[in-house]
């Protein structure tokens, strides 16, 4: 007989996935291929997180709407357990297993618990200076997001195309004015994208991106940077904007320092998007009764481990962990997945 | 530090006040601040102390690089003093610029003590005397903010149009030593401040948001005093002027001694320069201070509260308001015998 | 001006700010017709670094798409290093050209 792990004694075994995003369909799915059952959580009444809200994704613009069920297809089995519109608030860990809990007591057991509890975007309101929440045509990313799919009349003012159009880089990212040292990595491809896509849809509109480094890092970022300049005319101007204020035409004006050309500068547009940051999520779960922290979960090994600092058996993936993307969240997922597996699954 | 700036309420003391004086003030609109206290002591039946004794803050000098900062620091210990030596806790300060020095001045010795004791020691050797922090410090304008309420109740008049029934169209500026170096000491924040906005709402008028509401009226202190370099301090009031123009306002009401002079100044001089001028047809726009304006809401005679100092005529104001007034008495003296008059002929809205 | 110089002492200056909806980009646009790679310079500064003949020409391309402005290109050499060294692959020769060409249009002097 040889020493193969065999598969069907870990049956019995339960992992719970905690959120339903990109990372946790990934996780769900992987662990129900590897033949191990899952308890999958999530707080919406649906899966899919966030992909729900977007339009076309950054590099390819491939639809959300069509990677959606791609990812759900990986995982609809039927070792997986859904528990929709539940939310876990924290998480215990026992000499004989996991408890997990939802404020009211006990709700369930687990072997092993991934976390995939996704992130938050940044407040807006809080860099006043732009006045989003006071202003109607400052809008923020994920609104103009939820616009693009509606077609030009979302965008239209008065009923006329607009003429002009800003975007502000890095809202709550790199800012200790708001007690956020990180970058979050996203933001900038983001405002390439919509950029585009609103150059696309009004060809006579003048667009403005104003940033402080233009982070393209990932596979076909920086040619979408270089198509959305050479192509479609997207005026890049490196500096912050200090102050948004509106006009009697209810357009918004910007104050700006261009560091390139070392002076000052005013337009008046008529939308200003804010490309606003990626916080650690504040439906986040407290784990063995620790003081309750607004950070992105820390890896026991970046290199090696998915496991939470100090919490074996417990794994973390996707955005939970920091700023990702989406194939960068579903692959942390998997990687989570295959590390719970493991410690199901090894001698002890 | 996440704090949303529209919901700070800053602490502002009720009674038993120490107020400190302001040198722009006190020479350029001689009326406002005995006005200040008369409304506080006769009006609002509050307890306002102020010593003959007290000095400027010397906060023209420090900005202009002329007076040292250990000399400023150990003059506003020497206020801090008086105020102790009279018992009081609370400190009005009448010019926003000397409200932001104070502010600073505070910061600076808490984070450095040993700056503290040195100026003690200074106060000590040259005066004799010992100071302590107030417990409660503020802007004039923030006390006729707390109490604006009470002066409403009080009021003969509203800032509404007696004719048309309309409210007045208000534009405010709030000097920037108010809230923009520290925030937390401002009602409202840096970028949208109330302290006006609120009074004047509760007046009755309706305040309009310019786009240029933040920038600063370009006063400084060392270009300004340098007399060729002065029209680098007008081209900021001139920005803000330009961005009031499309909305027609009635009214400009301040906060600091400072940007009233120079609201109230250029107006004239830019339209010298290149004929524009800022109110609707043609005209200059009043501009008033926060006790001023009080001072007209509750029914104060506008010469006896000093407007006729004001380089913009504020008679169409009065008239737009409904305010009596008795243009024989504007530039007579207490007997009623004619002091002379400037030769210009200003118009106003 | 003069009025308020003599009487007063001093000139109002006017602001340094660059107006975005004031300034006519039509040069540049007629130039960047011609030659679209110019859209995609990152302002990196490499063709001013290497250019023998002391043109900074980073700037006077900033200069030029920002403002409209056009200066002189008197010490250039056409020699074509910036065009070698550019990351972006812009075809700098071609486009200084174009400028010359422009300038010479308005009648004034390269």
């Amino acid at each position: 007989m040889t020493n193969q792990p065999d598969i069907r004694r870990v049956d019995v075994r339960r992992v719970a996935v905690i959120g339903a995003g990109p990372a946790g369909m990934a996780a769900a799915g992987s662990l129900a291929s590897l033949g191990i059952a899952v308890d999958w959580y999530e707080k919406d009444p649906l899966t899919g997180g966030k992909l729900h809200d977007y339009y076309q994704l950054f590099p390819d613009r491939v639809r959300a709407s069509e990677v959606l069920p791609e990812l759900e297809s990986k995982s609809g089995k039927s070792l997986i357990t859904k528990y929709l519109g539940r939310t876990i608030s924290e998480i215990e860990r026992h000499p004989g297993g996991i408890v997990l809990k939802n404020g009211s007591g006990s709700c369930g057991e687990a072997d092993a618990v991934i976390l995939a509890t996704g992130f938050d975007f940044f407040d807006a309101r809080l860099k006043e200076e732009f006045g989003y929440g006071i202003y109607k045509h400052v809008i923020t990313s994920v609104d103009l997001e939820r616009m693009l799919p509606v077609g030009k009349d979302a965008l239209r003012r008065f009923g006329k195309d607009p003429a002009t159009v800003g975007f502000v880089h890095c809202v709550g990212s790199r800012d200790e004015q708001v007690g956020i040292s990180y970058c979050s990595r996203l933001c900038c491809i983001t405002g390439i994208k919509q950029a585009i896509e609103v150059s696309e849809m009004f060809p006579a509109a003048k667009v403005y991106n104003f940033y402080i480094d233009m982070r393209a890092f990932g596979q076909g970022f920086e040619e979408l940077y270089r198509k959305a300049q050479e192509e479609h005319g997207i005026r890049f101007i490196r500096g912050r904007v200090s102050e948004a204020s509106e006009d009697r035409e209810f357009r918004i004006r910007v104050k700006a320092e261009d560091t390139l050309m070392a002076r000052p500068l005013k337009v008046t547009v008529d939308w200003l998007v804010l490309l606003v940051g990626m916080t650690p999520s504040c439906t986040e779960v407290t784990l063995d009764h620790a003081e309750k922290q607004q950070e992105f979960i820390k890896p026991e090994n970046p290199l090696t481990s998915n496991a939470v600092r100090g919490m074996p058996g417990v794994f973390a993936a996707g955005c939970c962990t920091g700023p990702m993307n989406i194939p960068e969240s579903v692959a942390s997922g998997r990687a989570a997945a295959l590390q719970a597996y493991d410690y199901l699954t090894r001698d002890r | 530090m996440k704090v949303y700036w529209k919901d700070y309420q800053k602490e502002i003391a009720d009674d038993d006040f120490f107020y400190v004086r302001s040198c722009i003030r006190q020479n350029f609109f001689p009326g406002a601040e005995g006005l200040f206290i008369d409304i506080l002591r006769n009006k609002l039946g509050r307890t306002i102390y102020e010593d003959a004794d007290h000095t400027t803050c010397t906060g023209i000098g420090y900005y202009s690089g002329i007076v040292p900062l250990e000399t400023t620091m150990t003059v506003i210990a020497r206020q801090f003093a008086l105020m102790k030596e009279k018992g009081y806790k609370n400190i009005i300060i009448s010019c926003v610029t000397s409200f932001g020095l104070y502010s600073e001045i505070i910061d600076l010795w808490k984070q450095d003590p040993d700056l503290k004791a040195k100026i003690a020691d200074y106060l000590k050797a040259a005066t004799g005397r010992i100071f302590a922090e107030p417990a409660n410090m503020v802007h004039s304008s923030d006390i006729l903010y707390k109490f604006r309420n009470e002066i409403a109740a009080q009021a003969k008049y509203r800032l509404v149009n007696a004719e048309t029934g309309e409210p007045l169209r208000v534009v405010d500026h709030i000097g920037c030593h108010y809230g923009k170096i520290f925030p937390e000491r401002g009602v409202g924040g840096a970028e949208f401040p109330q302290v006006l906005s609120g009074m004047v709402k509760s007046w009755g008028g309706e305040i309009i948001d310019y786009p240029e509401r933040r920038h600063c009226c370009g006063f400084g202190f060392r270009q300004y005093i340098v007399q060729p370099n002065r029209g680098y301090s007008l081209s900021h009031s001139r920005i803000k002027l330009e961005s009031m123009k499309p909305y027609e306002p009635d009214l400009i009401v301040t906060n600091c001694p400072g940007c009233n002079m120079f609201l109230d100044r250029w107006q004239y001089t830019i339209e010298q320069e290149d004929g524009s001028s800022y109110g609707a047809n043609g005209r200059m726009i009043p501009v008033l201070s926060s006790e001023e304006l009080a001072g007209l809401v509750l029914g104060y005679d506008p010469w006896e509260i000093g407007l006729q100092t004001h380089q913009v005529p504020v008679e169409t104001l009065l008239d737009k308001i409904g305010i009596p007034y008795d243009p024989g008495m504007k530039y007579a003296d207490k007997s009623g015998n004619q002091i002379g008059k400037p030769n210009m002929n200003l118009q106003c809205v | 001006m003069d009025a308020v110089k003599s009487k007063f002492g001093f000139e109002i200056n006017q602001g340094r700010h660059i107006d975005m909806d004031r300034i006519d980009t039509r040069l540049a646009d007629e130039i960047s017709a011609h030659v679209r790679s110019w859209k995609a310079c990152l302002n990196c500064g490499s063709c001013s670094a290497t250019c023998p003949g002391g043109v900074g020409l980073r700037s006077l391309l900033l200069k030029l798409s920002t403002l409209g402005e056009l200066t002189t290109l008197d010490t250039c050499l056409l020699c074509g290093k910036c065009f070698l060294v550019c990351p972006r692959g812009i075809s700098t020769r071609y486009l200084i050209i174009q400028i010359i060409k422009k300038r010479r249009e308005y009648g004034k002097a390269v």
